[in-house]
C-alpha cells in the first residue's frame, strides 16, 4: 500500500494507507490509551478509550477501528479528546469493583493503570463497591464479573484464538455479562481451562485458581516431604512475572524454590525427557503396527497428550479421535507418578508423606491433577499445581532477593534435564525432541540437521509441517522404515488444532505424527504466564527457550543420565510393565 | 400433543436453512410451540449451526420475548424502560405482584400468568404500558392493571 499524509498532533507524518489511526499513532510514538485493543485479536472497538479528536469530524473517532485518510490532521490529548476518556474511565470505573488491594491483578491492572496515569482521584460517578458477584468450583479458571468491563477480550480469545467459545456476553443493556452456556460454572461447560482469558483480561475479572496457601501450608508441615517439580517454560517466565525483562533464569529460580523452604527441587524436564522415549517408542510401535502388521486398531497420525487443555478440548470437541492420542500422561503426571514411587524409594520416605506440587505455565495443568484417573501411584499423584504468577507472588512474598541470588542446581534423582525437554516449552519443540531421539533409535544415527537444531518445525506460524526420509541402512529390528518418509505436523493455538483435525477427521492429510499445544506459542504462552502477553513477549521467550537448549550438555532426552538410571533400575524398558502402570493413561468423551 | 424440541428444530432447519442469519428464526419457532426455549432446543439449534451453545444463548438472552424457562397460560410484559417508568411503572408493578402474588420474573403456581418486565415496546407517550399477551395496555392504574391481571383465565 502507498503512504500518506496525516498530521498527529502538529505533526506531519507519512503512514501506510489502511493502518488505523491507533497504529499510525504508535508508529509515530504518541501513546493512545486502549483498553478493549489487544494486538492478538480482532477489534472491537467498544471501549471508547482511544478516542481521538480528527478536524472536521461533528464526533470524536474510535482511533483503534478508524482507518487514517490521506491529510487527517488528529490530535490526541486536546481539551475534548481529555475530557472524553476521562469521562469514559471514571464510567468505567464506576461499573466497576475498586476493592484494588482484594485483587490478584493490583499493580498489574490496565484498568488501574490508566486510572493512575489519568490522575483519576475523584469519581462524581462512582457508586459503592459491588460484592463479588462469581464465585465457581472451577478447578484452573476463576470468574468475579463485578471486575469485568465488558471489554469482550476474553470472549474474542475463547472463540478468535481457542475456539471454543464458552464465554459471551449475556442479557442486554445494564444487565449485560460475560457467561456461559445458561449461566453455568466454567466447570460445568466445555471450558478448556487454558486460561488464555486469564492472560488477556485487562482487569482481574479472570485469575487462577489459587493454591497458594495450601502449598505454604505444606512446606510449614514438618511430617511432609514437599517435591517442587517445575516446567520447562517456567524458567523463561519467572523473571519476568517479578518484574525484570524476559531472561532465562534456572539457576535462580531454583535458589529462589528451595529458599521457600522445600524438601527438594527437581525439574519437569526429566519427565519431559521421559515422555520423549515412551512418546517416541509408542509412534515407533504403531508405525509398525500399521505399516508391516495392517492392524487396524493402531491409529495414525498419533497426536502428543502432554497438552491438558488440548486434551479436553478433544475430549469433547473430537471424542471419536480420541483413539489418536498418544497415551502417554503429560510430563507433570510423569513426575507425580514416579515421585511417589521411584523418588519416595530413592529418598527412603513414607509416600503417604510426599507432597508433591508442580510449576506450571499453565491453568489446565491445575484441572489436569484433578483427573480422577491421575492415581496411579495410590496417592494423588500431583498434589497441587502452582502457575509461574503464583510462583512470583510467593518469592515475593518470601522477600526473597531474586535478581542477586546465585544459580543453584536441581536435587538428584528426578533433576537432570536436557535441551530436549526445555524446548518442549514453545511450540514444535515436543516434536523437535522426539525426532532427536525416534530418528535415533531407528536408525542408530543422529538426525541430520545442522547442530541438532530441527528449523522446519520451529516458528509461530499457527500450523506448520515437516517431513523426515529415513536412510536406507536402518537399526536392528526396524528395517520396515527403511527410506519410509515420515511427516509431521506442529499446531498451536487450539483454533489451529481445530483446523488440524478437522482435516484429520476427513482423511484429507497423511501425517504420521502431530504436536498439538492448546496455548498460542505453546507452553510458553500458557495460561499461567506472566500479563501481558502478545506476538511480541511470546517470541522474546521462545528465543530464550532455544537458548537455554544450545547452553546445554545434553540435547537429546535419551541421553539423560537420570532417566538412564531410572530405566535401568526402576522401569525396565520402554513401555514396559511399570511403564504401563505408571505414564500411561486413557481418555473420555466429554459433553 | 406438542412435539419435542429437537423435532421442532428438525422442520425450522428445513424451513429456513442452517445458517447463522436462520437463528432467530429457529428460536422464533420454538418459542411460538413450546412457549419458551428450552436447553435441548440451544443444543439442537448451535449443533445445527455449528456454534457453541453459549452462542446461541448470547443471542437469545438479548430478547425479552425469550425464556429458557417454562411459562404461563399468559405472560404480562410491563415496560421498565423511563418514560414508562417517569409515569409510575414501579407502582404498576407493586400492584401486579401483590396481586398476583408473584415476583416479576416468576409464574403463578397454577400456571396462569407469568410476569415480566420488558425493554421498550413503542408505547412511550401512553405509559405506563404493558403487553398481555398480544395485547397492549395503556395508561394504566394500579387498580387498573389489578383488574386486568384478574381477569386472565
Amino acid at each position: 500500500m502507498p503512504n500518506i499524509s496525516v498530521t498527529i498532533n502538529g505533526v506531519t507524518r507519512s503512514v501506510r494507507e489502511g493502518v488505523t489511526i491507533l497504529e499510525a499513532c504508535e508508529t509515530a510514538g504518541v501513546e493512545i490509551p486502549t483498553l478493549c485493543y489487544h494486538p492478538d485479536l480482532s477489534l472491537a472497538g467498544n471501549c471508547r478509550m482511544c478516542l481521538v479528536e480528527v478536524e472536521g469530524w461533528r464526533t470524536l473517532a474510535i482511533s483503534c477501528v478508524t482507518p487514517v485518510t490521506p491529510n487527517m490532521k488528529i490530535r490526541t490529548h486536546s481539551k475534548k479528546v481529555r475530557h472524553a476518556r476521562r469521562t469514559v474511565l471514571k464510567l468505567l470505573l464506576a461499573a466497576h469493583n475498586v476493592n484494588c488491594p482484594e485483587c490478584e491483578r493490583n499493580k498489574n491492572c490496565e484498568l488501574q493503570e490508566l486510572a493512575e496515569k489519568h490522575n483519576i482521584t475523584i469519581n462524581e460517578f462512582q457508586t459503592s463497591p459491588k460484592p463479588v458477584s462469581f464465585e465457581e468450583a472451577s478447578p484452573g479458571v476463576m470468574r468475579d464479573n463485578s471486575r469485568c468491563i465488558l471489554c469482550t477480550r476474553c470472549v474474542r480469545t475463547c472463540e478468535e484464538l481457542q475456539s471454543v467459545a464458552v464465554i459471551k456476553p449475556v442479557g442486554r443493556s445494564k444487565e449485560v455479562r460475560i457467561s456461559t452456556f445458561l449461566d453455568r460454572g466454567l466447570n460445568e461447560v466445555p471450558c478448556t481451562q487454558c486460561g488464555q482469558c486469564i492472560n488477556r483480561c485487562p482487569t482481574g475479572a479472570l485469575f487462577e485458581t489459587s493454591e497458594i496457601r495450601q502449598v505454604w501450608e505444606a512446606i510449614e508441615d514438618p511430617e511432609k516431604f514437599v517435591v517442587f517439580q517445575t516446567a520447562p517454560a517456567v524458567r523463561v517466565g519467572i523473571a519476568e512475572a517479578l518484574g525484570f525483562p524476559t531472561d532465562r533464569s534456572t539457576g535462580k529460580m531454583v535458589a529462589a524454590i528451595r529458599g521457600l523452604g522445600v524438601d527438594r527441587v527437581l525439574d519437569t524436564d526429566f519427565t519431559a525427557d521421559l515422555t520423549i522415549i515412551e512418546e517416541g517408542y509408542e509412534l515407533i510401535d504403531r508405525l509398525k503396527r500399521a505399516l508391516v502388521d495392517g492392524d487396524p486398531e493402531s491409529v495414525l497420525p498419533m497426536t502428543t497428550s502432554c497438552s491438558p487443555g488440548w486434551i479436553k478440548f478433544i475430549e469433547h470437541k473430537y471424542p471419536d479421535l480420541l483413539p489418536n492420542v498418544s497415551s502417554c500422561k503429560s510430563p507433570q503426571q510423569m513426575f507425580g507418578a514416579l515421585a511417589k514411587t521411584y523418588l519416595a524409594g530413592k529418598e527412603s520416605v513414607d509416600p503417604s508423606k510426599v507432597i508433591c506440587v508442580s510449576v506450571m505455565p499453565c491453568t489446565a495443568k491445575k484441572f489436569e491433577k484433578e483427573r480422577p484417573e491421575m492415581r496411579d501411584s495410590g496417592f494423588k499423584d500431583v498434589d497441587f499445581v502452582l502457575t509461574t504468577r503464583e510462583l512470583a507472588s510467593m518469592i515475593q512474598e518470601a522477600g526473597i532477593d531474586f535478581a542477586n541470588l546465585r544459580d543453584e542446581k536441581y536435587d538428584k534423582w528426578m533433576g537432570d534435564s536436557t535441551g530436549a525437554a526445555v524446548i518442549f516449552g514453545a511450540t514444535g519443540g515436543v516434536m523437535e525432541a522426539a525426532l532427536r531421539t525416534a530418528y535415533e533409535v531407528v536408525t542408530g544415527q543422529e538426525i541430520p540437521f545442522n547442530g541438532l537444531n530441527i528449523t522446519p518445525v520451529r516458528g509461530m506460524e499457527g500450523i506448520r509441517e515437516a517431513s523426515v526420509t529415513m536412510p536406507e541402512k536402518m537399526a536392528r529390528g526396524y528395517e520396515f522404515l527403511a527410506g519410509a518418509t515420515l511427516k509431521v505436523a506442529v499446531a498451536h493455538g487450539l483454533v489451529n488444532a481445530d483446523k488440524l483435525m478437522d482435516k484429520v477427521r476427513a482423511g484429507e492429510v497423511d501425517y504420521h505424527f502431530i504436536e498439538i499445544m492448546a496455548c498460542p506459542g505453546g507452553c510458553l504462552g500458557g495460561g499461567g504466564q506472566p500479563i501481558p502477553t502478545s506476538p511480541e513477549i511470546r517470541q522474546k521467550r521462545a528465543d530464550a527457550i532455544y537458548a537455554e537448549d544450545a547452553a546445554l550438555h545434553f540435547r537429546k532426552s535419551h541421553a539423560n543420565p537420570e532417566v538412564q538410571l531410572l530405566y535401568a533400575e526402576f522401569l525396565h524398558e520402554p513401555l514396559g510393565h511399570r511403564s504401563h502402570e505408571l505414564l500411561h493413561t486413557h481418555y473420555r468423551a466429554r459433553d | 400433543m406438542s412435539r419435542k424440541p429437537v423435532e421442532i428444530v428438525a422442520s425450522a432447519v428445513e424451513n429456513h436453512g442452517s445458517g447463522r442469519e436462520a437463528v432467530m428464526e429457529m428460536l422464533t419457532d420454538v418459542n411460538r410451540e413450546l412457549g419458551y426455549i428450552p436447553e435441548e432446543a440451544i443444543r439442537a439449534i448451535a449443533a445445527a449451526v455449528g456454534v457453541s451453545n453459549a452462542e446461541i444463548y448470547s443471542v437469545l438472552s438479548f430478547y425479552s420475548f425469550f425464556s429458557t424457562e417454562p411459562r404461563g397460560r399468559n405472560i404480562v410484559r410491563l415496560c421498565k424502560t423511563i418514560s414508562c417508568e417517569m409515569n409510575g411503572s414501579r407502582d404498576i408493578l407493586a400492584a401486579l405482584e401483590s396481586e398476583l402474588g408473584i415476583k416479576a420474573g416468576e409464574t403463578t403456581p397454577d400456571r396462569r400468568v407469568t410476569l415480566e418486565t420488558t425493554s421498550c415496546i413503542g408505547l412511550c407517550d401512553e405509559g405506563p404500558a404493558m403487553l398481555v399477551n398480544d395485547t397492549p395496555h395503556t395508561r394504566l392504574t394500579p387498580e387498573e392493571a389489578r383488574r386486568i391481571v384478574a381477569g386472565l383465565e
